[in-house]
């Protein structure tokens, strides 16, 4: 097992422009890194790079204490998971997880005790003498991990491997994916696009940003931020991360900050303002123009104990069952919320509304083409004392981890 | 069950008495086809039958008469110094024929495979050249080849036939086996590469085996190419002990009188063996075997 350690990892394809424009990202041995990004913003791409498959442009990899640009992939003892599988169509499952160690020269009996392990601990036992055509998705899946796992590498490469499969089978893999980890405790970079897999598996995620609709390809290929899934969940460093991570997306408002009773708020159409938290008021000047970002599931509908401060029109109801995403017009702009459906009973379509945002959700960003962070509430912990029935995303990420730890240890 | 199968003909729009009609029809078509296609074979098998003098086409069709005499004239056909010429010269066309396709099959899947994986300068200049030697029928080179067969002193030879056959059925070869290796995933091989396979272990045991209706494809054509080759043979091969059989079946139409009867029976002995094999092949000729590889 070793940590690995990028240092100005830039990779171009052709003469084209960079698609990996300088990565330094350093995994700790053992840990469970998410790696997600746009489509195309050069995810397969670094996973690629680093076992070897294509070669890095300029930088330095190592992988544990040695620099392994110029090692062949099969000296770099990594074991990778493709996205589209992978197996050898005419081999037999067993040979399909053996041909590894048979190619290593390991001998015999010590093949067939780590393939007959690894097919328990995946549940293959019964299809070890099929060829792959006669399995199903999830069934190739386990197969091509197994084919990983019987290496027992230094580290994992995982593309999307869940991509292809339906919901349930999903959450099923994601669940063994993780055990596995606990169990085997190998480093892991971990490539998905779904952001429940990334919140749950990860130790820490790092995000890639890749082309941009308004400023092209100019901030694509960096790293843009790497931590815990909290802490990119609650403090953002920019707009890109901020919109990436969360589903759904953040809302994005263009907002001046004004003095109103003596206090700095933000102030949006009409009259509407929210307060700001100490935290943001210090770090903005009156009459700084911004950028305003509230997620969705931070948007409560007024009452008497919460007054409005935005006054909204309601534009398009989203029924999905517990909530209800709910698109309001805010003068030109679109503003989402996601709404517990009891909560709607008696609001209807083109309907004027009030909606309640508390400073402490309210996440403050630069106008410029970097959107850098200026100050964030506090985060949602902090909006909605632990105590009370809870923020509901925050209740509902957290029940997924808590069920995916659950069913770990059951399953030990 | 039955609730289904009607559903499904209502879904096709036609009844019962449709559906027979339609049914008849295409087995007339088939049957006269399979009439139009064996109707030469049946021909030449009877004519092989018959005794050579009532076999040509102004012979006496009035008796039917039934003989081996045509195969066994064929096959014993002895020249002045005693050599039986037909087993010689089916030892030639089995011999020219078996080193071409291995010759063929060796360098075309190499080559293939470098040209279908491989990124290096010339890649797609050679490709082309190939496909530009191809335009030229074997007959125009046939005078520049005689001369450097001369050279080498391979007329009358058959390696210098083989050497011929094997040049002209590369291309092909190699342009066949490369579509074919481009559909094989590259995941596949990269996989193999993570796995710690080197480039030879994988040529051979990954896509060797995935490519193999793709190589008895090839063996095949380059087989017939070499079994069935006319022109060339017949120039460079001067003594009769040399010939391969197309070369030697030609002698029986003269140009005085065509010996039906014995053509007939020398064409069905050098059909025999194209025939054996491609029984023998068509078990790998079979699609699919990527299948279960990657998700698509
Ligand atoms: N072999 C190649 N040659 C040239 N360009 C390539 C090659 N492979 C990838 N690219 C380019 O590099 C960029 C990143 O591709 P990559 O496959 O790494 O994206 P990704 O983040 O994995 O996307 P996705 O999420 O869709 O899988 C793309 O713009 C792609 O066009
Ligand atoms: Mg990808």
């Amino acid at each position: 097992m070793a940590g690995l350690t990028l240092k100005n990892i830039i990779k171009r394809y052709g003469n084209a422009e960079p698609t990996l424009k300088g990565i330094n990202l350093e995994i700790r041995d053992g840990e469970f890194l998410v790696l997600v990004g746009p489509s195309g913003c050069g995810k397969s791409t670094l996973l690629r790079s680093i076992a070897g498959l294509e070669s890095i442009t300029s930088g330095d990899l190592y992988i544990g204490d040695t620099r392994v640009n110029d090692v062949h992939p099969k000296d770099r003892d990594i074991a990778m998971v493709f996205q589209s599988y992978a197996l050898y169509p005419h081999m037999t499952i067993r040979r399909n997880m053996a041909f590894g160690l048979e190619v290593r020269k390991m001998p015999k009996d010590e093949i067939d005790r780590l393939v007959a392990e690894a097919s328990q601990m995946l549940g293959l036992d019964e299809y070890l003498d099929k060829l792959p055509k006669m399995l199903s998705g999830g069934q190739r899946q386990r197969v091509a991990m197994g084919r990983a796992i019987v290496r027992r590498p230094k580290v994992f490469l995982f593309d999307e491997p869940l991509s292809n499969l339906d919901a349930a089978l999903r959450t099923q893999m994601r669940v063994e994916i993780r055990r596995l980890h606990k169990k085997l405790k190998t480093t892991i970079i971990y490539v998905t696009h779904d952001q429940v897999e990334a919140m749950t598996l990860a130790d820490r995620i790092a995000v890639l940003s890749g082309r941009d609709k308004e400023y092209g390809t100019k901030n694509a290929g960096y790293l843009q931020q790497v931590g815990t899934p909290l802490e990119l969940f609650q403090r953002p460093v920019n707009k890109f991360v901020a919109g990436f991570i969360g589903s759904p997306s953040m809302n994005f408002l263009d907002a001046k900050i004004e003095v109103r009773n003596g206090k700095k708020c933000v102030a949006l159409e009409g009259w509407d303002a929210i307060d700001l938290t100490q935290e943001c008021a210090d770090a903005v000047k009156e009459g700084q123009e911004l950028c305003l970002g509230i997620r969705p599931q931070d948007v409560i509908l007024a009452d008497a104990s919460h007054p409005a401060n935005m006054h909204v029109k309601v534009d398009v109801i989203e029924t999905l069952g517990w909530e209800c995403h709910v698109h309001f017009k805010y003068g030109a702009n679109q503003f989402l919320a996601v709404i517990e459906s009891q909560k709607l009973a008696d609001i209807k379509e083109e309907q004027e509304v009030g909606l309640y945002v508390a400073p402490e959700v309210v996440h403050l960003f630069n106008h410029d083409e970097h959107g850098t962070a200026i100050a964030h509430g506090g985060g949602i912990k902090a909006a909605k004392p632990a105590s009370s029935e809870g923020d509901p995303h925050f209740t509902a990420l957290n029940e997924v981890i808590a069920s995916v730890n659950e069913e770990v240890s059951d399953a030990k | 069950m039955a609730k289904k199968q009607e559903w499904v003909e209502d879904s096709v729009g036609l009844n019962k008495r449709d559906r027979i009609i339609k049914q008849i029809a295409y087995n007339l078509i088939l049957i006269l086809v399979c009439i139009a296609v064996l109707y030469p074979v049946v021909w030449v098998v009877k004519m092989a039958l018959t005794p050579n003098e009532l076999a040509g086409i102004g012979g006496d069709t009035s008796q039917i008469q039934f003989t081996l005499d045509n195969f066994k004239h064929v096959v014993l056909n002895q020249n002045q110094n005693g050599d039986y010429l037909f087993f010689h010269q089916l030892a030639n066309s089995v011999i020219v024929s078996a080193i071409t396709t291995l010759i063929g099959v060796l360098l075309a899947c190499t080559a293939a495979y470098g040209f279908a994986r491989l990124n290096f300068i010339g890649r797609q200049m050679g490709l082309q050249a190939f496909l530009v030697t191809q335009m030229f029928p074997g007959v125009v080179m046939m005078i520049p080849l005689y001369i450097i067969l001369g050279k080498l002193g391979l007329t009358d030879n058959v390696l210098g036939l083989v050497l011929v056959y094997s040049v002209s059925a590369l291309p092909f070869c190699v342009w066949n086996l490369k579509g074919y290796f481009d559909t094989i995933p590259k995941e596949l091989e990269e996989a193999a590469i993570v796995d710690g396979a080197s480039r030879a272990k994988i040529f051979v045991t990954i896509v060797l085996p995935l490519a193999r209706p793709a190589i008895a494809i090839t063996a095949l054509f380059s087989f017939m190419t070499a079994w069935n080759e006319f022109i060339l043979a017949a120039t460079f091969m001067n003594n009769e002990i040399n010939y391969t059989l197309p070369v030697a079946l030609k002698q029986y139409v003269g140009a005085q009188s065509v010996e039906y009867g014995y053509f007939a029976a020398g064409a069905i002995l050098v059909s025999i063996p194209i025939m054996a094999l491609f029984f023998a092949l068509q078990k790998h000729l079979v699609g699919g075997l990527t299948a279960g590889g990657v998700k698509g």
